[in-house]
């Protein structure tokens, strides 16, 4: 710090010094400069006194010059040549003759024209204009190369003649000005009176004087190191520290060449792979590969129509298939830029780094493998394939079929209230039994040796007499029932109306009701509610009647041989939706909602409970072996038990594609039959094994269909034929029709 | 005082972890996690189940791909770097121009070589993942000024790509190429893997509010690191220097680059992608293009990926000789290119085939030839009048190009000159499948390329004499109005049609009895097999719509209208 501050003074003191100098000289070599102007007049008093006669007007002429203060420093010059000494005197003589001569014509020429270039006036005869605003003439006839020679040859002043080119004027250059010239070469000081090594005056000198140099006295800061350069100072070395600290001092490369240099081979080495890792990584997928429709020129039909285009347009850009409109140019040249490509490249680049990924398995598997290896159904021949046969006649709604068991008649019963009975082969309606109310459910006799028919409508159960095909039959029938009458009346006689308040039975006599008895109606069964479905037992003496809302009471045994009914169960499990006997052991199947309880009848106990998975069951079939069933349901389902097996469903079918309302089997042929509201019967090969290891086997065969389908309902009800291998199937269309092979 | 228990983490919180919860982790702004994370190709999961304490709609990572991150030195250059936006910020509000400037130059930066050997461990994997790479590079390098995009990216972006269109076409592995209304799409194969890729078209890119673009400049600077090494690496592997020099063999272009900007010209010239670059020993031949080990490679290929077993298989029965043949449908072809046509596409596509290329030679540097050589075969035009033709070239438009190298064959030029309506250029990565619709177009080409145009012409014969027998056919139906009586025909049972329908009949009961599990999975497979019939059926219809309209000219450019026939 000390160090900095003894420089800036010995800076100080050498400006002085100079100052000093310089003043020296000056007043040394120009001291008319240097003073005032009157000291000129004691000079040229002197000059005066040295020369004498011919420089005199000169001299007059220049310190006008100089009184008017026009050129000093040409003045100075001219002034300063009386100084000069010997021999070079002579030559200023000579000089100053010539300037003599020269001047002595005119006056000071001077151009006027300032610090133009003096091309300008190449065209021109004269140079510019003097003082008065004349112009000044440009001297002429000096060219020639001859004169030239000729000048060079005889005037001695030739080298040192110069011309001036603002007046076009030749100078001839004082020994001053050679003098300065050749100084300037040679690189001396131009001033010849500047003295380089002058005395030195130890003015400040490091011995302690005892009086101050200047008058006044020193203040104290000058005696203390300054404050606001220490400041500066160490800030600069706090910044060199820090620089040094970051390390920032290292020279700057370029960024990006350091930073994306390629030249090494990066995979010389295999990378270590961290397996963990690796494992999980799912690649990204690949974008999916460009259409036809994208090429900008794609063959017509991938270009939208005017729906197609509303349509995309009205989407939402996450639902369309392509996210472009297919557009078709004639020539390369009209393609313009697509203006989405940027967001496009975006939003993958989001996928990237946004998305969560997810390894999917697509299931690589032909269609075909998933189909069941089945027998063909035309190995499985015979089973009803073709409509035979359409029955005409109900009005409205035909609820309920059956067969005769000799496969001659079938009788149907509808929602029109008429129970009618057809023969099979022609399609002839024998007879129209008209009854009170619509009719639900109506079955044969499965006895041959009875002629009879019990029909369900509405709350009464009617037994009939259908009085068709053998006449002894029906005659037997009738004095079978007219026995019971009889003893009825002996009962009623003996023990008053026991049953009275549920079940009511009213024989019908020729006598009592004319009509009903040539109608055939021979018995009335009255009940309390709606009955929907009849069945009866293989031997014809008992049958079953439910009547859902009955609660306990809904499911109600009648034995036709002492016309007595029977509850069977005393408490309620759920609505009933249909009952069935077993063909051959004393079995009887309740059909709830929700499950089937199969009881023994003998032993009045519950056997075994089925479920059936299904909340609405409609209806129950039983396999003519006893060891099979299978359940109808109103949500599709088509259920079959082995009943040996599980108490739950062996094969599940949903191949109706509504409600199905009545499943059957075929008596003698593994077949068995579903109908559904889908106006479809479907008829299955439903082959059971002896042996008990091998479970069923079950294909379906055919889709029969015609029915229409009317206020939602398509067939109701279907029965095989006994003999055959027919299907019998009546719908809501109000047709009976029947399917052979 | 006795130290506090930390509490386990266990379940859900062990795996997982929220993206917030990273964050605070790993110390990083969302802007740098972000970063970071497409740096490591680090991506979120999605749970499988929700477990508690964990929200629906939250952003999940796996805890161990968080550790993963802060394992990463990188991340050191985001903490510098946050301090040093620090500094920066305050010698801002300081006005300290010497602090701002050294700052500034000594601006931390990291190098990202050790994240892509981390990421794709061999070279392998490295080619498998390049799609995404060569995109973005060929997109950033079609970028000019545009706000947020540094020009030093858009520079290397576009070096890169010309050095890697240089190999492929020494290497001669293009093998597709389309062009779409959003770009050109290629397709090569290199080394086994296929490399799809797609270059927009030469418009100036504007710029989208919606669109970030420091998260496609980072993505960008992964992608040029990639791409620098996989260039290396691939030009290694056919003997040639890296970086690229350009051959000069002429004494003529040494002259053209001269001064300070040689390095600036020489990218000119490589631009140009018309100067093969010279390999270090010529006389190898390049390590892929060996017949043997490409089988191999193949073969390995198959074992790795089951799904491309049976397209290897194909490809290998494919003998070298004619895949040799194939890569080469234009040697001995000279193209010139006018000045209105795709310039460096179509360089790319006919060098890749063994063609020559030249323009104009003030359109662009590296002209090889001048359009008045008698030796042009073809002249690439895109514009109504062309003044002054030459008689012995054909003049073709740019389709022609492309088609042919996607038929592998010289498609016939008739259909392609200048004044004539193309026929639909078509994709060529469009894979037939079954029940797909098929253009009509596509047999036709197919027909050209197994050089069956003589059946065409026979068929234009035929319909010429159509009339004729129509007339006749008239004649015959005037004959045929006098009153008759023919004898009844037997009504003939068609066998076939009762066999298929009876077949049909037994699949739809055997679809019955599917049982309801693998029901499901059959409908969907069969829905979906449906909705593509029913796709190509509408197209279809469009399709005879669309024909009946045209009339019989012009269809399938069997009879290609000329606008203005100029001969």
């Amino acid at each position: 710090m000390e160090d900095k501050e003894t420089v800036g003074e010995s800076q100080v003191i050498r400006k002085d010094e100079d100052s000093q100098d310089s003043r020296e000289s000056t007043s040394s070599s120009k001291p008319a400069q240097a003073c005032e102007n009157c000291k000129i007049f004691n000079l040229l008093w002197l000059d005066y006194q040295i020369f004498i006669s011919t420089i005199i007007l000169v001299i007059f002429q220049k310190s006008f010059a100089i009184f008017t203060n026009m050129d000093i420093e040409l003045k100075a010059d001219e002034i300063k040549f009386p100084n000069d000494q010997g021999r070079q005197v002579n030559v200023t003589n000579l000089t100053v003759d010539r300037m003599e001569v020269d001047s002595s014509d005119e006056e000071d020429i001077r151009n006027t024209v300032g610090n133009i270039p003096i091309e300008w006036y190449a065209d021109y005869d004269h140079i510019g204009y003097d003082w008065d605003g004349k112009k000044i003439m440009k001297v002429e006839g000096d060219d020639g190369e001859v004169e030239d020679f000729l000048n060079k040859m005889e005037d001695p002043y030739y080298w040192r003649t110069v011309t001036d080119k603002s007046t076009g004027r030749k100078i001839i250059l004082t020994d001053k000005d050679i003098d300065l010239i050749q100084r300037i070469r040679r690189g001396d000081v131009p001033d010849p009176n500047f003295n380089p090594y002058p005395e030195h005056i130890d003015t400040f000198s490091h011995e302690k004087s005892i009086h101050p140099v200047i008058e006044y006295n020193l203040r104290k800061a000058e005696f203390r190191a300054s404050i606001s350069e220490k400041r500066l100072i160490s800030k600069y070395v706090s910044k060199i520290k820090n620089a040094k600290r970051l390390g920032l001092l290292k020279q700057h490369k370029k960024k990006d060449d350091e930073r994306f240099s390629f030249n090494y081979d990066l995979w010389k080495k295999e990378g270590e792979i961290d397996h963990k890792r690796h494992k999980r990584h799912i690649p990204a997928p690949k974008l999916l590969p460009p259409g036809h429709e994208e090429s900008y020129n794609p063959p017509p039909e991938y270009l939208f129509d005017e729906e197609e285009l509303e349509k995309w347009k009205e989407s939402e850009p996450d639902e369309r298939k392509i996210n472009f409109i297919p557009q078709k140019f004639e020539h390369l040249r009209h393609v313009p830029g697509y203006e989405k490509f940027v967001k496009e490249r975006f939003d993958r680049c989001q996928d990237l780094y946004l998305c969560p990924r997810m390894r999917k398995n697509r299931v690589q598997v032909d269609p075909e493998d998933l189909i069941p290896n089945l027998p063909k159904p035309k190995d499985l021949y015979p089973f009803p394939c073709l409509l035979s046969l359409v029955y005409n006649g109900h009005t409205d709604k035909v609820r309920s079929v059956d067969v005769e068991p000799e496969g001659q008649f079938i009788v149907s019963g509808g929602d029109d209230s008429t129970c009618r009975i057809w023969e099979v082969i022609t399609g002839r309606c024998f007879r129209t039994i008209q009854l009170d109310q619509p009719i639900k459910s109506v079955e044969w006799c499965p006895v041959k040796s009875k002629s009879l028919i019990i029909v369900a409508s509405w709350t009464n159960v009617y037994i009939i007499n259908p009085d068709i095909g053998n006449k002894s039959i029906s005659l037997e029938t009738d004095k079978l029932l007219q026995e019971l009458v009889e003893k009825q009346k002996e009962e009623t006689e003996a023990l008053g109306t026991k049953t009275a308040s549920y079940i009511e039975w009213i024989h019908v006599t020729k006598e009592s009701d004319e009509d009903a008895w040539n109608q055939g109606i021979r018995c009335i069964i009255k009940h309390k509610f709606e009955v929907t479905q009849v069945t009866w037992h293989q031997k014809g003496d008992y049958f079953a009647s439910v009547a859902p809302k009955g609660a306990n009471k809904a499911v109600v045994i009648h034995q036709l041989s002492k016309s007595k009914s029977q509850v069977p169960f005393s408490k309620s499990k759920g609505i009933v939706s249909c009952v069935s006997f077993h063909p051959n052991k004393p079995l009887f199947f309740v059909a709830t909602q929700k499950n089937v309880r199969i009881y023994n009848l003998a032993k009045q106990s519950l056997i075994k409970k089925l479920y059936s998975n299904s909340n609405s069951i409609s209806s129950i079939a039983i396999h003519p072996g006893g060891d099979n069933a299978i359940i109808g349901c109103f949500d599709l389902r088509l259920s079959w038990f082995d009943l040996d097996l599980s108490d739950k469903p062996y094969k599940t079918m949903r191949y109706h594609k509504k409600g199905v309302r009545k499943v059957a089997y075929h008596k003698k042929y593994p077949l068995f039959a579903s109908v559904s509201d889908d106006a479809s019967t479907i008829v299955s090969h439903g082959r059971v094994y002896d042996d008990l290891n091998q479970n069923a086997l079950i294909v379906p065969l055919k889709v029969l269909r015609g029915h229409q389908i009317t206020d939602d309902l398509g067939v109701l009800d279907c029965c095989f034929h006994p003999k055959h291998p027919w299907v019998f199937s009546c719908g809501a269309d109000g047709t009976i029709r029947l399917y052979t092979h | 005082m006795a130290r506090t228990k930390r509490k386990a983490v266990v379940g859900a919180k062990r795996v997982y972890m929220t993206r917030r919860k990273a964050m605070e982790r790993l110390q990083l702004t969302l802007k740098d996690f972000r970063r970071l994370c497409i740096l490591k190709g680090v991506y979120p999961v999605e749970p499988k189940k929700l477990k508690t304490g964990m929200t629906r709609g939250k952003t999940y990572y796996l805890r161990d791909d968080i550790r993963f991150l802060a394992r990463d030195p990188v991340i050191w250059k985001f903490w510098e770097y946050k301090t040093f936006l620090k500094k920066m910020t305050k010698a801002t509000a300081k006005k300290n121009e010497l602090t701002l400037q050294t700052l500034r130059d000594n601006a931390p930066t990291y190098k990202m070589d050790h994240i892509v050997k981390e990421r794709y461990p061999t070279f392998n994997d490295a080619l498998k993942d390049l799609d995404d790479a060569l995109c973005m590079c060929f997109l950033y390098a079609n970028f000019s000024k545009v706000k947020g995009v540094p020009v030093e990216i858009v520079d290397l972006s576009r070096r890169l790509t010309l050095e890697f269109m240089h190999y492929v076409i020494e290497s001669q592995s293009l093998q597709k190429v389309f062009i779409s209304i959003k770009g050109y799409y290629y397709q090569a194969e290199i080394m086994g893997q296929t490399i799809t890729w797609v270059v927009p078209h030469q418009f100036v890119l504007q710029a989208q509010p919606e669109v970030d673009m420091r998260v496609m400049r980072s993505f960008t600077e992964f992608y040029i690191t990639l791409l620098g090494f996989v260039n290396y690496k691939l030009y290694s592997s056919i003997n040639m220097y890296y970086p690229p020099r350009l051959s000069l063999k002429k004494e003529t272009d040494k002259d053209m680059i001269v001064g300070e900007d040689k390095q600036h010209a020489l990218y000119e010239y490589i631009g140009s992608l018309n100067r093969s670059l010279p390999r270090s020993k010529t006389d190898e031949i390049p390590v892929e293009n060996k017949p043997d080990e490409f089988d191999e490679e193949e073969a390995e290929e198959s074992d790795d990926e089951n799904g491309d077993e049976p397209k290897a298989k194909k490809r290998k029965t494919v003998s070298y000789h004619k895949m040799v043949k194939e890569q080469n449908i234009f040697k001995n072809l000279k193209f010139f290119l006018n000045r209105e046509v795709p310039r460096e596409s179509l360089t790319f596509v006919i060098r890749s085939f063994g063609g020559q290329v030249s323009w104009d030679k003030t359109s662009f540097v590296g002209a090889t030839f001048s359009e008045d050589d008698p030796s042009i075969t073809h002249q690439i035009v895109d514009r109504e009048v062309i003044p002054n033709k030459y008689m012995n070239r054909y003049y073709i438009q740019p389709q022609w190009v492309y088609d042919s190298v996607n038929a592998r064959t010289l498609l016939p030029v008739e259909n392609y000159f200048h004044d004539v309506i193309l026929p639909p250029h078509l994709s060529p990565f469009v894979e037939n499948t079954e029940g797909g619709y098929v253009p009509s177009d596509v047999s036709y080409q197919q027909n050209l390329a197994f050089g069956e145009r003589k059946v065409d012409e026979e068929e234009n014969e035929e319909d010429e004499s159509e009339p004729e027998s129509e007339e006749e056919a008239v004649e015959h139906y005037e004959k045929d109005l006098k009153m008759k009586v023919k004898a009844g025909k037997e009504e003939k049972v068609d066998k076939k049609r009762k066999e298929e329908l009876e077949k049909a009949e037994e699949k739809r009961m055997a679809v019955m009895m599917i049982p309801k599990r693998r029901k499901r999975l059959y409908d969907k497979i069969m829905y979906g097999k449906r909705r593509n019939i029913r796709n190509t059926e509408k197209l279809k219809e469009k399709r005879e719509k669309y024909e009946a309209s045209q009339g019989k000219q012009n269809f399938k450019g069997k009879k290609a209208i000329r606008k203005k026939r100029q001969d």
